[in-house]
């Protein structure tokens, strides 16, 4: 008698189930993508109990006839494909042909369909695998779908399902994905009895500001670019606004969602150094190849994909995203301060299609603004040096920029400080060069033991928690160095006898608080304890923007800075200099 | 409105008024002097909304009525036309001037969304010289902060009683504190704060006058003369304690001639930290030591001047702008400082004479230095 046995049928397809069916995220995902291949222009979807009691799918595609209906949950029955050939060729969602039969191997299944100008349809019951029902009833056209019990019959399979609301989760992110890929589709879905989300839109546009909402809708930047047969169109975040939680990044292959650590790459690497780790921006990206340059059907879930051109493919991405920002926000030029601006990639420019209807334009808020985005979003990395500006001269060190210093300084929106220098002019930022100042101030007291305080009328008590008071007790030893003379008064308070001679406060207890929060904010970002408290003392000691300055305190500010070992950049990596030359000035006023 | 009268006489009280005029405002129609004119009365009021200003003038009344008008543009304007007569008229918004060099015309905005001059009721008097009253002041305000968050502390605390008045200003560095017998007060006791805008607008007011009448109001500071009209918010906050802080027990004291000091400690501090202008002050027997080091420049300063000091040695350093600011208001040949230790509260007072009767000290915060 021989050991190794055909399996049957059944147990052919439970196993099988496993690989599409593995949670009701899949099947609802699986029976969706069937309705988008029936031409569904409507589709509901309602499920319970995360999916794991109910899940229906209701379409108003085509509909399928009774023959059809019965093939449909035959393993690797397909309208979709017929030969070798169409599988190179793959236009539609499905065609494994294994999604229905997988599905009823493993739960109950209930169908109603009824082709498009008909009013008979038919309904069928399955029970594990099983057919135990089939009649003609009157429906309406299209197709619903009811399947309950998930993996009722495989209780190992059942067990390892999550939570209630885990699966919920999965089920909405899945359906995120179809909502975003297939605007023009109303979708409509119930979790229970409750109504959770209803898009009607039309574009791509509309979907988004459905989804995300109208403030985050302002801040994608539409994207579009083609390489060879290659199309890429899609959103992408301004850098300011990116979040730090992962699982807005949606990137779709001929309308499929896919998941690419290749394509992701290629967008993160776009941005460059105007994200850092651990930021996410949201994105949608949509490629449209033909379907024989790249190979979908490594998994049955079909989430990766193969290109026949890696490369390429990265490379469009990489580019169209990276110009889009290198273009219209990342350096903080003066060059770039046209109000209006149409962005235009330089990647192969003849093929791009701009949306005319809605160029990009700075918002009006921005507009306000001198420069059109806001500096201090910018992470502290290398990147945006603005003193690139003044490398690009190749000619000046800080020292010679001091030095060449006219000596006349003006205040603008008493804000920023001018100077003429010998290649053109500098605007210094008050409040980032005064806090350059005082954190190397400080990192010296540290080191020196050298400080003064300025002893005070009236010691002011402050009360804190218990936390913020044990960790006031651990810093205060560097905090006397600075220059701030306090004492414990016990019962969580701490009261404040002296303040850094050098600084004015206008509020010599909320100074501590706000170093305090931000001590605690960086904790685990610095692991220097100096140099995180010398930061949010520099940070919240500094003049602010909007202080008036005499000229002379404007001349020992800059003397000051230009004496610091990196007078170019604020302890948080914030440009403090900006160089206008000469050369650009006269570029812009058509000066040859 | 209609009415004839002299630019000059226009011209200066319009300059008068622009002082209250606010530099920077949101309130388009604070940037206009109010124009109203009843009979030959024209009263000009400009505001920017905590001092209300009014200036009353006789004028050759055609025609009754009211309107505001930039008050930059008119000033400018008066400025270039000589000393003449001018007839102004406004219709609606529409304001015409004539004088003898032709006719010109600007646009005012209407009387009605100017703010209104503030209720006052229940108000006490206060009586005052204006010598004594511009002494004071002066010897005060400068203690007052300019950028403190708390409000208090950007005025004038007024202690209120019938056998006088004291006035304190402090930013919580340096204090002054003046108590004068020869400020009539009437009403019952009490404690106000008034910003010192006021104060200065109201000396611009009574300049000249003898002795006049302050009225303290429960939320307003007034001052009225023949032909004007000052109205202040009073701070609504908390004055700190301060009687709590002088000190009662500093042994060690200095008398020092002012003048040498003020000149020693100018010399020293261009050579001290840009940024704390910290300098020392060595007390041994009748000398006093002025010192400043700054190692990040090299630079350094000593000088000695001679003094009275009878008392243990001690070292207090000082944020020369601070020490200055009060030795400038000591009137006296000599001042005295008491002093404790090296960081506790120091007494700056002017030297005792047979004549005053004010009770007049300041109090100067030391800074300590660590090097």
């Amino acid at each position: 008698m021989t050991k190794i046995k055909k399996l049957p049928q059944n147990l052919a397809n439970k196993i099988a189930a496993g690989e599409v069916v593995e949670r009701p995220a899949s099947i609802i995902k699986e029976l969706v993508e069937n309705s988008l291949d029936a031409g569904a222009k409507s589709i509901t979807v309602t499920f319970e109990d995360g999916g794991k009691r109910l899940i229906r799918i209701a379409d108003d595609g085509f509909g399928m006839d009774e023959e059809d209906l019965l093939l449909a949950f035959e393993r690797h029955a397909t309208s979709k494909i017929a030969s070798v050939d169409d599988l190179m060729n793959i236009q539609t969602m499905g065609f494994r042909g294994e999604a229905l039969a997988s599905i009823a191997s493993v739960a109950k299944i209930e169908a109603k369909t009824c082709l498009q100008n008909s009013t008979e349809g038919v309904f069928l019951r399955i029970d594990g695998g099983e057919v135990q029902e089939l009649k003609k009833v009157i429906a309406v056209p299209g197709t619903t779908l009811t399947i309950k019990n998930l993996f009722f019959n495989i209780p190992a399979r059942r067990k390892f399902l999550r939570s209630k609301s885990a699966e919920t989760m999965q089920i909405l992110n899945i359906l995120k994905k179809f909502t975003i890929a297939y605007p023009e589709i109303s979708f409509l879905v119930f979790d229970e009895s409750e109504r959770v989300l209803a898009y009607k839109s039309e574009t791509l546009e509309e979907r988004l500001q459905e989804i995300f909402g109208k403030r985050t809708f302002s801040t994608l930047i539409p994207i579009e670019t083609q390489v060879g047969d290659v199309k890429i169109t899609g959103f992408v975040e301004k850098p300011e606004s990116v979040r730090k939680s992962i699982g807005e990044q949606h990137i779709f292959l001929n309308r499929r969602a896919i998941s690419s650590r290749l394509l992701n790459k290629a967008v993160f690497s776009g941005y460059g150094n105007l994200i850092t780790k651990g930021d996410y921006p949201l994105f949608a990206l949509f490629l449209e190849m033909p379907a024989t340059e790249f190979d979908i059907n490594v998994h049955p879930a079909k989430l990766e994909v193969k290109f026949s051109e890696e490369q390429e493919i990265f490379n469009a991405v990489f580019n169209t995203v990276r110009d889009v920002f290198s273009l219209s926000f990342a350096i903080p030029s003066f060059k770039e301060t046209a109000l209006k601006q149409v962005y235009r990639p330089k990647f192969d420019p003849q093929q791009i299609t701009l949306d005319r209807e809605k160029p990009f334009v700075y918002s009006k808020k921005e507009q306000k603004n001198e420069f059109p985005f806001s500096v201090k979003d910018f992470p502290p990395e290398e990147l945006l040096r603005p003193t690139e500006m003044i490398r690009k001269q190749e000619t000046e060190t800080p020292k010679q920029v001091h030095n060449s210093m006219s000596g006349k300084f003006w205040q603008v929106h008493n804000t920023y400080i001018f100077s003429q220098i010998k290649s053109g002019l500098v605007v210094i930022d008050q409040h980032v060069a005064h806090e350059r100042i005082l954190f190397e101030r400080a990192l010296r007291s540290f080191e020196e033991n050298q400080f003064s305080s300025q002893k005070l009328l009236f010691p002011q008590t402050l009360q804190l928690t218990k936390e913020d008071h044990l960790i006031l007790l651990e810093i205060m030893p560097y905090l006397e160095k600075i220059g701030f003379e306090l004492k414990d008064y016990g019962n969580n308070s701490i009261v404040v006898e002296g303040v850094p001679s050098d600084v004015r406060f206008s509020d010599e207890s909320s100074i501590l608080v706000e170093m305090l929060e931000y001590y605690k904010e960086n904790e685990y970002k610095e692991s220097d304890v100096k140099i995180n408290i010398a930061a949010s003392f520099a940070c919240h000691s500094a003049i602010k923007a909007g202080v008036k300055l005499t000229e002379e305190e404007m001349r020992v500010l800059v003397d000051e800075l230009f004496g610091t070992e990196s007078p170019y950049f604020c302890p948080h990596g914030r440009p403090i200099v900006v160089n206008l030359s000469l050369v650009e000035l006269n570029k812009k006023f058509q000066r040859s | 409105m209609r009415f004839t009268a002299k630019t000059g006489e226009i011209l200066k009280v319009i300059q008068f008024l622009t002082s209250v005029v606010p530099t920077r405002t949101t309130i388009e129609i604070l940037n206009n002097i109010l124009f109203e004119l009843k009979g030959n009365t024209l009263r000009l009021s400009a505001t920017d909304t905590e001092i209300f200003q009014v200036f009353s003038l006789e004028v050759d009344g055609k025609k009754d009525g009211s309107v505001t008008i930039p008050a930059k543009t008119l000033s400018n304007f008066l400025r270039e036309i000589n000393d003449e007569v001018i007839v102004f008229e406004a219709v609606g918004a529409r304001i015409s001037l004539e004088t003898k060099q032709g006719k010109f015309q600007l646009s005012g905005e209407s009387a009605e969304n100017f703010p209104l001059i503030p209720m006052v009721e229940d108000s006490e008097e206060l009586e005052i010289s204006y010598e004594l009253f511009n002494k004071i002041i002066n010897k005060v305000s400068f203690a007052v902060s300019n950028d403190s968050l708390r409000q208090a502390l950007r005025g004038i605390l007024l202690e209120l009683s019938e056998k006088g008045v004291t006035f304190v200003a402090t930013d919580g560095t340096k204090l002054s504190k003046y108590f004068s017998g020869d400020v009539k007060f009437s009403g019952t006791e009490k404690s106000v704060i008034i910003p010192t805008k006021a104060f200065s607008m109201a000396l611009k007011n009574v300049e000249g006058e003898g002795s006049f009448k302050l009225l303290i109001a429960k939320q307003h500071f007034v001052c009225k003369t023949e032909n004007s009209e000052l109205y202040s918010r009073i701070i609504d906050d908390q004055y700190p304690d301060y009687k709590r802080v002088i000190p009662t027990d500093n042994d060690k004291i200095l008398t020092v001639s002012v003048s040498k000091l003020i000149s020693g400690l100018k010399r020293i501090s261009i050579l001290a930290n840009s940024e704390t202008h910290q300098v020392k002050i060595d007390l041994s027997e009748n000398s006093v030591q002025l010192v400043t080091e700054n190692p990040q420049t090299g630079s350094f300063g000593q000088e000695t001047i001679d003094c009275v000091y009878e008392n243990a040695e001690i070292e207090v350093g000082f944020n020369a702008t601070i020490l200055l600011d009060t030795l400038r208001q000591i009137e006296t040949e000599n001042v005295v400082l008491n002093l404790k230790q090296p960081t506790s509260a120091v007494l700056v007072l002017p030297e005792k004479t047979e004549k005053s009767k004010d009770d007049f000290f300041m109090i100067a915060m030391p800074i300590r230095i660590n090097s």
